[in-house]
């Protein structure tokens, strides 16, 4: 039989007063130190009682012990087995209650009369609650607030929790806390401690693993709470499956085992933000203080999974020396707008923006990036014009490729095809990449040279030896796609 | 020496003009060709234009022994134009014809010109054997080699 959560279905069956505590010899699941004031919850899996008498209960003298650390015991099934224990074992009437109930529904219970849980296991494993511990007269000692998490966390994630005293908190300098289990929240944590601490104006809940979409919810922000309490609150946190991380493996992206092209990636805060002016229009002061250098270069898809691999670490991820950042702590470092862009932006909390290095011509309408004064800037719609040559033509040294729009081409007026950059299109075939491809970007929303800005265009791309290559030639038009790609291949010149 | 002096690509009659060089002497049109493969390489203006004259043939028979005989083909309605500075002769020396089905002499344009030139055709219509020096040949080789009709008996026998 599977572990189960015990609650009010099925605590009377499950549930068994045991006369001695985990450090003796425990013949139940629930020991009430009364000569401490403390509550253990004696469990299969973390205490290794693995069997319990529950003849008495209708079971059998040797049942599997189902309070398991994993799936835990709400705390209604606790209030109600006292109050079942107590109407039963007169001796435990004796000593003041353990237990007391504000609003079942609410998930708000009381620990009283400084009798508590005995063991940091003993807290983590109630479910479905928060609550106050308060002493003999009745003053608030702890408080704890309870975490339940509303929608899908998968079963081997590791969410954690950051809490303050202040409703805005600098979260880098907030030791991130790891929840108790993996998987599903369901766990309250300690918020207040009399004359301690009073982290009662915060708390983000966050779940970042790799290969998945990260996560946070604030009490602040998302839930609106402005103090929180002994009850139980949900987070709607959530986490699916990444578009494109799942395809790496953490390891190869960061860390000392990191292979190429992630050994080229760093995150960096510059002295003074860099300029870039690449893009489609000038708005904005195209400035940009954070940057992810790209050195090898990856594509988009390589540099968004670094970023989050960034996001998971509780280091400093500034390879620079302005800040000292810790990734696990701040915000992420990109965002999908709702055209399915990847929006980058500063994880640190400043407001500046995130620049990526060296974005491919075929990522480029796939991103864009905030500069330090929070606008957007996306890029020109760049067409990334893939022509084959073939091995033939990049084989022969003197072989040349060039471009020409197709409305002028046969005249002496014939106009060269530009790149994004204003280059004209032509050079040697033997510049072609490996694949034997001479790949341009051509600015579709921003040329005026072969024709009207945003419309598609005809082109001729020549490719021609001169000893090792004949000649071929490609009609091609240039249209708003990501990709337009092409063979103009010449064959083996026989008359060399 | 120089081949070509200048070409004129304005479509639809596109015309290679021959250099000075070329009056009294053979002219083989490959060398035509490889002149004005290399200018379109050379010099960009030339590119703005469909290629007017191309080369095929060569086409290896048996490997290391025999070709097939190159040609020339002019396209897009490109013509020949010889020297005109002078009455000459020149005798062209390649397989050449044109993409509008003309051959020989009609590839040539002479209609522009104020001198007289006279136009052979003359080139051989066997096969491109590679035959190795230092007396390799077996006795069999040779013999058969020796066989083969020449370009001369080949052009009497067509007449």
């Amino acid at each position: 039989m599977p572990a189960v959560l015990i609650d009010l279905s099925n605590y009377d069956s499950l549930l068994v007063q045991s006369t001695q505590g985990r450090a003796g010899t425990p013949d139940g699941n629930v020991f009430f130190d009364v000569a401490n004031g403390l509550i253990e919850f004696i469990t299969n899996d973390g205490d290794g009682l693995t069997t319990i008498d529950l003849t008495s209960k209708g079971g059998g003298a040797t049942d599997e012990n189902q309070l398991y650390t994993t799936t835990g015991i709400k705390f209604e099934a606790i209030y109600a087995f006292e109050n079942q224990e107590r109407r039963i074992d007169e001796t435990l009437r004796k000593y003041d209650r353990y237990t007391s109930g504000t609003f079942k529904f609410g998930g708000a219970y009381n620990f009283v009369n400084g009798n508590v849980p005995s063991t940091a296991a003993d807290i983590s494993i109630i479910r479905g609650s928060g609550w106050n511990q308060l002493d003999s007269s009745g003053v608030v000692q702890k408080i704890y607030f309870g975490n339940k998490g509303l929608s899908n966390i998968e079963a081997a994630s590791q969410p954690y929790y950051m809490l303050s005293d202040s409703a805005t908190p600098t979260l880098n300098s907030i030791t991130p806390v790891d929840f108790s289990k993996v998987g599903q929240i369901d766990e309250a944590v300690l918020v207040y401690e009399n004359g301690v601490s009073d982290k009662r104006a915060y708390e983000n809940v966050t779940v970042r693993t790799f290969g998945y979409n990260f996560d946070r919810k604030e009490t602040t922000n998302d839930l609106g709470i402005t103090e929180l309490g002994g009850y139980s609150t949900g987070f709607a946190l959530n986490e699916s499956p990444h578009l494109t991380s799942g395809d790496y493996t953490l390891a190869d992206v960061y860390g000392g085992a990191q292979i190429s092209p992630w050994t080229g990636m760093g995150l960096e805060k510059l002295a003074t933000p860099v300029l870039r002016d690449e893009f489609s229009n000038t708005d904005g002061t195209r400035l940009f203080s954070w940057v992810l250098n790209n050195s090898v270069p990856g594509d988009l898809f390589q540099m968004v999974a670094f970023l989050d691999a960034l996001a998971m670490q509780d280091t400093d991820i500034d390879d620079g020396t302005e800040t000292i950042t810790y990734g696990k702590r701040v915000g992420t470092w990109y965002y999908y707008n709702a055209l399915g862009q990847i929006v980058t932006r500063s994880g640190a909390g400043d407001g500046l923006g995130l620049y990526l290095y060296n974005v491919p011509v075929a990522n480029q309408q796939q991103v864009a990036m905030t500069d330090d004064s929070g606008t957007i800037k996306t890029y020109s719609f760049s067409v990334s014009v893939e022509a084959t040559v073939g091995a033939t033509a990049k084989a022969d040294p003197l072989a040349w490729y060039h471009s020409f729009f197709a409305a002028a081409y046969n005249t002496a007026g014939a106009v060269t095809v530009e790149d994004s950059s204003s280059a004209e299109v032509k050079g040697n075939a033997s510049s072609a990449d490996a694949q034997n491809k001479i790949i341009f970007a051509f600015d579709y929303t921003g040329d005026t040279i072969g024709g009207p800005a945003d419309t598609d265009k005809d082109c001729v791309f020549l490719c021609e030896g001169d000893g090792g290559a004949t000649q071929a030639k490609t009609l091609y038009t240039i249209t708003k796609n990501t990709t337009v790609a092409f063979a103009c291949a010449p064959p083996v010149e026989n008359n060399a | 020496m120089p081949v070509v002096d200048h070409i004129d690509y304005t479509p639809p009659s596109p015309r290679i003009y021959l250099h000075a060089d070329t009056v009294n002497s053979d002219v083989d049109t490959l060398d035509v060709y490889r002149e004005i493969r290399a200018l379109r390489r050379t010099n960009e203006s030339h590119r703005k234009f469909d290629p007017v004259i191309v080369a095929g043939g060569n086409v290896e028979k048996i490997p290391g022994v025999s070709y097939t005989l190159p040609y020339v083909q002019l396209l897009h309605g490109c013509r020949i134009i010889p020297y005109g500075g002078v009455d000459h002769k020149i005798r062209v020396i390649r397989d050449t014809f044109t993409d509008d089905g003309l051959a020989g002499t009609g590839c040539f344009d002479r209609s522009s010109l104020s001198v007289e030139v006279d136009i052979d055709i003359d080139f051989s219509r066997v096969e491109v054997r590679i035959v190795s020096t230092g007396s390799s040949l077996t006795q069999e080789e040779h013999d058969q080699l020796m066989s083969l009709p020449t370009a001369e008996e080949i052009l009497d026998t067509e007449t």
